[in-house]
């Protein structure tokens, strides 16, 4: 299981420095008095404020510059003598966990954020910022992972009917090696939204992937039809020939009858169809050499499946 | 180990789709050329080590459970594989030892094989 | 190291006739696609392998090989231990998989 640490850690990595900074930044110019600085700070209750020259990022002055000048004693002066030039910047589109870093390294207030391309100012950010930005988003994840939860563990409850069948149904294409397989890992991401136990669900993929692999390999393609109730995975697999001539012996471990373009793909090692019956707890094959093979496999899930 | 380590132990270039993917904690391996062999076996291993360079392989891992693929001798995945590895959540490593040197270099690193649960029956 | 000695090591289990135990083995190769094996292995290795039909004799016997070991406790089939008998390459078997037997050859020294 994923802790809330690890979802921490990969949130300061997928965030960016713009989905935290603030964007409407109050700026001053170099020209301006610290008189008008004094009272924009206090004002709007700034810590730091950016200096802007035309679209250039002059320099920046916080409010340890501002209480230098008035330890000075608050004669008349101008920005531009006050400021700190060239500051340390980020750009919008670094990672979070960059800004941590820089936060760690330098001990700033702040950091005014530029847009790589252009290099204009477009935000700044502060530690609090980094604080806010990481709880809003895993506030928004925890959210649509409890929707998510609710919705699977009562998806068959919230229905209201005498028998609930969900069904599901692919094509598969013969000779498609490269497709393959596609059919089974959609289905067992169907399975997690609708709340099923992981085992059950790993179960069902592994056999309807032998499945799915064998009517790849072996035949000129089929339908794979997924039917859901409340109590069990049924997974029909039917191919259009040329069907299996002794069954019996297919079913035997280390029987194939693999072409070698099939073994040097790694498959055909005759797995197949004693792995679907070892993953399933209901397993039927008919087969003839003019309709095909039908395969049913049925997995039960359980009735401890409300997680 | 985690997975980082192992890339580094292998001189890997590393495709995945979120950085946490290669804080994974990794024990146990399996090597084999067919899928089916690692499909039917009780235990999942942490990793996968392969000669085969195919799609199946992702899918192996993904329907299987298996955090990591190792594509060994050099075999490059095409930007379909990568693309479905990072979409199945399974981090793809492609090394240019060979399958035996990539074993033994984890082997001697700590990685170890997954035990099982039961003694299999031996087909002939 | 010679075959003898690895044998003994990794207690590995003889199934052909083969009196050649005193080959040396110089280095190992990992793998079960057939083609694989006879284009990347070098000579003198010992092969590890989960493959158990008679080709496996032919290919380690082109490529001069030591000996096959067989994984996962596999017996090799009738025809092939018939053929290694022949062709006098001895055919070895372990109940460890891949990994875990490719990983204590390693360790033994041997390289790929």
């Amino acid at each position: 299981m994923e802790t809330r640490f690890d979802k921490t850690a990969e949130i300061l990595f997928e965030l960016k420095v713009e989905d935290a900074m603030k964007k409407d930044v109050i700026t001053v110019g170099p020209g301006d008095t610290m008189t008008m600085l004094n009272e924009a700070m206090s004002k709007h209750r700034l810590s730091g404020v950016p200096v802007i020259e035309g679209d250039r990022l002059a320099g920046i002055i916080s409010i340890s510059d501002l209480i230098a000048w008035l330890m000075s004693g608050g004669k008349d002066s101008l920005v531009k003598d006050w400021m700190v030039k060239e500051p340390q910047c980020l750009f919008s589109d670094q990672p979070l966990i960059h800004a941590i870093k820089r936060f760690d390294q330098l001990r700033f207030g702040r950091f005014p954020v530029l847009d790589r391309e252009s290099g204009k100012l477009v935000g700044i950010i502060t530690n609090g910022d980094i604080i806010l930005g990481t709880l809003r988003k895993l506030e928004h994840e925890y959210n649509e992972e409890e929707v998510r939860q609710y919705r699977a563990s009562h998806f068959f409850q919230d229905i209201n009917a005498d028998r609930i069948d969900l069904s599901l149904s692919f094509t598969i294409a013969g000779k498609d090696f490269e497709n393959a397989g596609n059919a089974s890992t959609t289905m067992k991401k169907n399975l997690k939204r609708l709340g099923i136990r992981p085992e059950i669900i790993r179960r069902t993929a592994i056999a309807s992937y032998e499945a799915e692999m064998n009517m790849v390999i072996y035949t000129s393609g089929g339908t794979m039809t997924f039917n859901i109730d409340s109590e069990k995975i049924r997974i029909v697999a039917k191919d259009s020939g040329p069907g299996i001539e002794n069954i019996e012996l297919a079913m035997q471990e280390g029987y194939t009858t693999a072409e070698p373009w099939v073994r040097e793909l790694g498959f055909g090692a005759g797995m197949g169809l004693p792995n679907i019956k070892k993953c399933s707890d209901f397993m039927d094959i008919q087969s003839t050499p003019v309709t095909g093979t039908t395969v049913t496999i049925e997995i039960i899930i359980g009735a401890d499946n409300e997680a | 180990m985690i997975l980082q380590e192992a890339i580094a132990i292998l001189e890997a270039e590393a495709h995945y789709s979120k950085a946490h993917q290669l804080k994974e904690v990794i024990r146990t391996a399996r090597a084999s050329d067919f899928m089916s062999e690692v499909l039917i076996e009780d235990s999942v291993p942490d990793i996968l080590l392969t000669g085969l360079c195919n799609a199946q392989v992702i899918r192996t891992a993904s329907v299987f459970g298996i955090k990591a693929v190792i594509f060994v001798r050099g075999k490059l995945a095409s930007r379909q594989m990568i693309d479905l590895a990072v979409q199945e959540n399974v981090v793809l490593m492609c090394t240019d030892y060979s399958l035996y040197t990539s074993c033994g270099k984890l082997y001697s690193h700590g990685i170890r094989g997954v035990t099982e649960k039961k003694e299999k029956s031996v087909s002939k | 190291m010679k075959l003898k000695e690895m044998m003994d090591k990794l207690g590995l289990e003889l199934k052909s006739d083969s009196t050649a135990l005193d080959a040396e083995v110089q280095h190992a190769y990992t793998g079960d696609i057939l083609s694989d094996v006879m284009s990347h292995a070098k000579e003198g290795s010992v092969w590890i392998t989960l493959q158990t039909h008679r080709n496996i004799v032919s290919v380690a016997s082109l490529k001069s090989f030591a000996g096959i070991i067989l994984i996962g406790g596999r017996q090799p089939d009738d025809d092939t231990l018939k053929k290694a008998n022949d062709e006098n390459i001895p055919i070895l078997s372990t109940a460890m998989k891949t990994f875990e037997i490719t990983g204590r050859l390693y360790e033994l020294g041997i390289r790929g």
